[in-house]
């Protein structure tokens, strides 16, 4: 999702543009840290490094990757170790597709337009706060191409890990983002609203 | 491709990374089969919503003028 938004100049073309993320940088460093505090403090010390270092920044490269590389970096090198949130458990082995299955065992209508359906059945929160439960491993590559849209290549890149390390982690991590948000919209009673027994 | 075909493909299909032989291949299948139609309409409602629900978060003001000044430093 790239943005355009109110950035105040630096009378320096680059800073510019590296500004023009920094709703990006700060949204992913958010669901990183779970913590608005830590989220700011990684955010400006992207930038402090990104300005350090921007000597190593080839021309005419993805200056968006290269931030998210520096975030990540910064992150699991600085705010990782001194997170004051306690680390998530894996889940196991989910079923593919898990939400669409559940609802549809549920007996609830998919309707005409699966993607209103969905978008309709859950509140804000539940998504982020599911989101904040994956594990970091899952979590980086969901946030990165669901919320930022990066390619699967862009990824391995800014995590330092191979392509099909990025895909199998990205299809499980959305697989168990699926299986929390079934477990609140269970806990809303969802499945009892309009439940008619399963099909 | 067939139905279980599909079903591996599909996170692909909608992150646009298949190649163009293989999007063709998967779209011939999604218009004569309305239950893997379904499942790709579904997968790609779920990923647009948490796209909606967490784009929201702007950086604050605040944060925003300390990295200018360290920018401009």
């Amino acid at each position: 999702m790239e943005e355009l938004r109110r950035a105040p100049e630096t009378g320096d073309a680059f800073f510019d543009q590296a500004l023009e993320h920094v709703d990006s940088l700060y949204r992913t460093a958010l669901r990183l840290t779970r913590n608005p505090q830590d989220a700011e403090d990684l955010v400006q010390e992207t930038y402090l490094r990104a300005h350090r270092f921007r000597d190593s920044f080839r021309e005419g490269t993805n200056l968006r990757a290269w931030l998210f590389r520096i975030l990540m970096n910064t992150f699991i090198n600085e705010y990782r170790k001194r997170s004051r949130q306690p680390e998530t458990t894996d889940v196991g082995d989910l079923e593919d597709y898990y939400l669409f299955h559940r609802v549809k065992e549920a007996g609830e209508g998919i309707g005409t337009d699966p993607e209103e359906t969905v978008m309709r059945m859950f509140l804000d929160d539940e998504v982020r706060r599911s989101l904040e439960e994956l594990p970091e491993h899952y979590r980086i590559p969901v946030l990165l191409a669901d919320v930022e849209g990066f390619t699967y290549k862009e990824i391995a890149e800014i995590t330092g890990t191979q392509l099909g390390t990025v895909m199998s982690r990205l299809h499980r991590g959305r697989r168990q983002l699926q299986q929390k948000l079934w477990e609140y919209a269970r806990q809303r009673g969802y499945s009892q609203r309009q439940g008619r027994g399963a099909s | 491709m067939d139905c279980k075909e599909i079903t591996y493909k599909l996170y692909e299909y909608i992150d646009r990374e298949l190649g163009p032989d293989e999007v063709v291949e998967v779209e011939k299948h999604l218009h004569h089969c309305p239950e893997c139609f379904e499942l790709v309409r579904f997968e790609s409602g779920v990923i647009k919503l948490v796209r909606r629900d967490c784009c929201k978060d702007q950086a604050p003001d605040a944060l925003l003028r300390k990295i200018v000044s360290i920018l401009r430093s």
